[in-house]
């Protein structure tokens, strides 16, 4: 690529960087993959976009690319790895705003069609995990999600991590890290047998991704199939089913990686509609629905490949008006959340 | 006089999942059901068969009516088109596509010549029913969701019910509000309905509560409780002295509207249900009922006295 814009320079041409356009909105670079249940690139068509030199539109960006193709060709060389932080703070003036550095490095990382840690750009740690795994690292340290005095451990990329074991058997993913920590401080997670608790804070980042998806690919030496149940436990409303849908089918950004990223086998534990009434949910935790969640509510189900049940809990929440989050569990009269969560898993598992 | 409820007619899993909008043709010959398992079902009238399926729509069916003729149903879904069927031919005659959130719920006026959406920007569109794309006229309101339109029987009012604790009422020529109403603590309108005579207007809310208002001079004449969950359908009967109602509290219950300073009375209750009755539609002849219900369930009641 540089080599081009070196000889179109010497030409006295003005140089152009072919590149791909990854824009969140626009949605038709990407399409559903029905055979890996995915969300996968369409053709990375190489003309897609063109970044001009000193374009009248947007001058820097140019430039700008330029500058980070720079900082990771400097980072590969030394062996080192940055986070997107500190490459936005390397040059502040130039880039403007983190997003911007974002937005570049994922769109370099689709151009060349490699996972964003080959460009030696990681995420900096947001998820938590906790529970019985053994996360051992390329340098040696071991980390034990097992030790219940700490609050979880955040979880390291994938490029740190040379392997992990665990004897559990199932992975609760859970969408706040509220209820994260209120599960491990209770100490509610003893009595459900040995498992793994994982919060990617919400929308999860990259590294909680990976992680949740090794998790479902890990078998034993002499088994076939993989082990371990990834079951996930989101509010019952339109922006924690969307998160649900990350984890499942990955997100329309990182379409390029969803191969390492996605968990196609991950299952809806809860919190389901039908749960207002068999775990009698009280009307008074019940949130009437805005209309930023009808408007999410309505896109979701634009989504053809999601499937029917899915749907169903979709056009129900719209249908009723009204969401519940998973704190609404606490204020029923019948059962608490500890309760709640061994009879769906007891469920899940058969 | 005292009424009571019969029950004539049972169909256990008439749909595989809740039933959510149920009307009896005004010709008085079919049923048509539908929810959330994307089909609508027609049924005979009196004895409960089941005359066909319409096909078509990929996303829950949130409402449907019937023609005066007893001919065309329109039926209206998540999947964002408006569906209007032959029914006794079973085939699609219009597939019209709407934006997300354009089409809420809607209902045909007595002549069968326009028909009314609300949307969940508050207002209503009046289309034609020869051409639904088409929008002759719109009804705006600062209600926040449009959950239910009604239309006056004889044609004059449009009604519409609002998730925030609103009804309108609008003058169908000129547009104007006539009416502003309220009284549901800021609870969801879920149903409404107009008595025959188009002197009443009822209206079903989250609030446990139904109201009755005076139509012409706009005011709450009556609040009727005895509900213990949503009201999620109202259905006036044709002798204008009483109505039905649905639940999630699973019940239904027929009301005698007022004498003068009366309170309204509940008739009858029906018990029998073990999840939410979510809609009810009168025969035309006005002395049967038909409720669909989220167990699945169609039944089908005589009024006696």
């Amino acid at each position: 690529m540089i080599e081009r814009l070196l000889f179109d320079i010497a030409k006295k041409r003005p140089p152009v960087i072919n590149s791909v356009s990854n824009i969140k909105r626009k949605e038709n670079h990407s399409r559903y993959d029905a055979q890996n249940g995915i969300i996968r690139r369409k053709n990375n068509n190489l003309s897609n976009k063109q970044i001009q030199f000193l374009s009248t539109k947007n001058p820097k960006t140019f430039v700008i690319m330029i500058r980070i193709l720079d900082i990771c060709h400097e980072l590969l060389i030394q062996n080192v790895t940055a986070t997107k932080r500190d490459i936005y703070y390397k040059d502040v003036k130039l880039f403007g705003n983190s997003q911007t550095v974002d937005l570049v490095i994922d769109e370099l990382a689709c151009f060349f069609q490699i996972p964003r840690s080959c460009l030696n750009v990681i995420a900096s740690a947001k998820g938590l995990v906790a529970g019985s795994l053994k996360i051992i690292q390329k340098d040696r340290s071991i980390l034990d999600c097992s030790k219940t005095s700490c609050q979880g451990t955040l979880i390291p990329t994938m490029d740190l991590i040379d392997r992990i074991e665990t004897n559990a058997e199932f992975v609760l993913v859970i969408e706040k890290e509220a209820t994260f920590q209120y599960i491990l401080s209770s100490k509610m997670h003893e009595q459900f047998g040995p498992c793994i608790l994982i919060t990617g804070k919400g929308y999860p980042d990259i590294a909680t991704r990976q992680l949740v998806k090794n998790l479902s690919d890990l078998r034993r030496p002499d088994e076939t199939y993989p082990f371990l149940q990834i079951l996930g436990f989101f509010d019952n409303d339109p922006y924690g089913i969307e998160i649900l849908c990350v984890y499942k089918f990955g997100s329309l950004t990182m379409s390029f990686d969803n191969e390492n990223l996605a968990t196609p086998g991950i299952k809806w534990l809860g919190l389901h509609c039908s749960d207002w009434k068999k775990y009698r949910i009280s009307k008074s935790s019940l949130i009437r629905i805005s209309s930023a969640d009808r408007k999410k509510a309505y896109h979701l189900l634009q989504r053809n490949y999601l499937q029917a049940e899915w749907k169903k809990e979709i056009c129900l929440i719209l249908y009723m008006g009204y969401k519940a989050e998973i704190q609404s569990l606490d204020d029923c009269e019948n059962v608490n959340l500890l309760n709640y969560l061994i009879s769906k898993i007891s469920r899940s598992r058969f | 006089m005292s009424l009571q409820f019969i029950s004539f007619v049972e169909k256990p899993k008439a749909h595989k999942s809740q039933i959510w909008s149920v009307r009896w043709s005004p010709s008085g010959n079919v049923v048509a059901s539908g929810g959330l398992d994307n089909e609508i079902k027609i049924w005979e009238a009196q004895s409960g068969e089941h005359y066909r399926t319409l096909e078509g729509h990929i996303l829950a069916v949130t409402g449907l009516d019937i023609n005066p003729t007893g001919k065309v149903l329109i039926s209206i879904s998540f999947d964002n088109t408006i569906k209007r069927w032959d029914i006794l031919e079973g085939n699609l005659i219009n597939d019209i596509e709407t934006k997300p959130g354009e089409v809420c719920c809607g209902q045909y006026n007595k002549d069968g010549n326009y028909f009314a959406t609300a949307s969940q920007h508050g207002t209503i569109d009046l289309r034609k029913d020869s051409n639904l794309e088409e929008i002759v006229a719109t009804y705006t309101s600062e209600g926040k969701y449009g959950l239910c339109c009604r239309f006056s029987p004889d044609n004059k009012i449009l009604a519409l019910g609002t998730d925030n604790d609103k009804i309108y009422l609008f003058d169908v020529e000129s547009a104007k509000v006539l009416h502003k109403l309220t009284g549901h603590s800021g609870n969801p309108i879920r149903c409404l309905d107009f008595t025959p005579d188009g002197k009443h207007l009822i209206s079903g809310s989250d609030d446990e509560t139904i109201n009755i208002y005076d139509v012409k001079h706009g005011n709450q004449i009556s609040k009727c409780t005895g509900h213990e969950g949503y009201v999620m359908c109202v259905a006036a009967a044709s002798d204008n002295k009483h109505f039905v109602s649905g639940s999630t509290d699973c019940k239904i219950k027929l009301w005698q509207l007022p004498e003068k300073n009366e309170k309204t009375q509940v008739v009858d209750t029906i018990e029998e249900h073990k999840e939410t009755v979510s809609c009810i539609s009168w025969s035309p002849d006005g002395d049967k009922f038909v409720v669909g219900t989220d167990n699945l369930l169609l039944k089908w009641y005589c009024v006696a006295k």
